[in-house]
């Protein structure tokens, strides 16, 4: 039974493959594949393309901004009020000493005390309170 | 399918990847109607197959033959769109496939196919895929597990798996 079953078995599948085999792709695939890849690559382009030019437009507006020769900007910048200042007298330039009066280094001045000078007599005595008499001998009422 | 030819296409050779198309054409669009049931999908498996395999040929190194190595990129396709479809479309598919014109003119000959075209598309696709590989594209156990990406013991598996359930379901 089991061989019959084989052989039949067998058969089916001799027959189904020469079917299988009888099938055949509709066309010819390399030129469908080819004209695909160019579809493909020109869709891309086209789909990318703008971005890409709205891309290249705002670097060379940045570029533009940022490195344009400076001697032809038309732009009107507010420039700040100057800070009004006294001006400099000569009299005042005169009184000033020469440059080589000025020592090279800074020194403190030879009359001036380094310790600041205290005498405990400068400190004042406390204050007297009543609520700092301590001797309950005598009432104060 | 030449080592030359191969390595042509691999190189970017138009004429020489225009040739492997050519000789694989049917190869992957028989293999695509056999897992999908479907002249047009199995049209468009056939199309995504070749593009994939332009697109990977030059990774292809020699381990296995380019005809197994390709029906591993065509397995891959099938699944992929397999998975897409649903179940509505894939009724209407498999409804279409068994009324399309079978070449074969004997009635019963003709009678026998169409049920064992059946059994096989009622088999898990697992089983379908390895029956196919091994009997129908004529590859070894270790190419089809090659495309297959599993164990040779597995494929071995699986394919008695599929006789069996196919001996049963013709008796």
């Amino acid at each position: 039974m089991a061989p019959y079953q084989m052989s039949q078995l067998r058969k089916q599948l001799q027959n189904a493959k020469a079917d299988y085999e009888s099938a055949k792709y509709p066309g010819d695939l390399a030129a469908d594949v080819f004209a695909r890849q160019a579809t493909r690559s020109a869709s891309f382009w086209r789909q990318t393309a703008p971005y890409i030019a709205a891309a290249a437009c705002v670097a060379v507006i940045v570029g533009w901004a940022f490195y344009r020769p400076s001697g032809e900007t038309n732009i009107a910048v507010s420039v700040p009020p100057a800070i009004q200042t006294n001006a400099t007298s000569d009299s005042e330039l005169a009184a000033l000493p020469a440059p080589e009066a000025i020592p090279e280094s800074s020194t403190l001045p030879s009359d001036l005390p380094l310790v600041p000078s205290m005498s405990v007599e400068s400190i004042p005595s406390p204050p007297s309170m009543a609520s700092m008499d301590l001797s309950y001998d005598q009432p104060s009422f | 399918m030449d080592e030359p030819t191969i390595e042509a296409a691999q190189n970017g050779d138009r004429a020489a990847q225009t040739s492997l198309i050519g000789a694989l054409q049917d190869v992957w669009y028989r293999f695509a109607l056999g897992l999908l049931r479907n002249p047009d999908q199995a049209a468009d498996a056939a199309q995504e197959t070749a593009l994939r395999f332009l697109r990977d040929l030059p990774k292809f190194k020699g381990g296995s033959t380019i005809k197994t190595w390709s029906l591993g990129i065509a397995l891959n396709v099938a699944r992929e769109q397999r998975r897409r479809r649903t179940w509505a479309s894939e009724s209407a598919a498999s409804g279409e496939a068994s009324d399309s014109p079978s070449p074969l003119a004997e009635a019963d000959r003709a009678e026998q196919v169409g049920r064992i075209r059946q059994l096989l598309a009622d088999l898990p696709d697992r089983q379908r895929e390895a029956l196919l590989l091994r009997f129908f594209e004529d590859l070894s156990v270790d190419e089809a597990a090659k495309a297959m990406n599993a164990a040779p013991g597995t494929i071995k598996a699986t394919v008695h798996q599929a006789l069996r359930s196919l001996r049963n379901k013709l008796m």
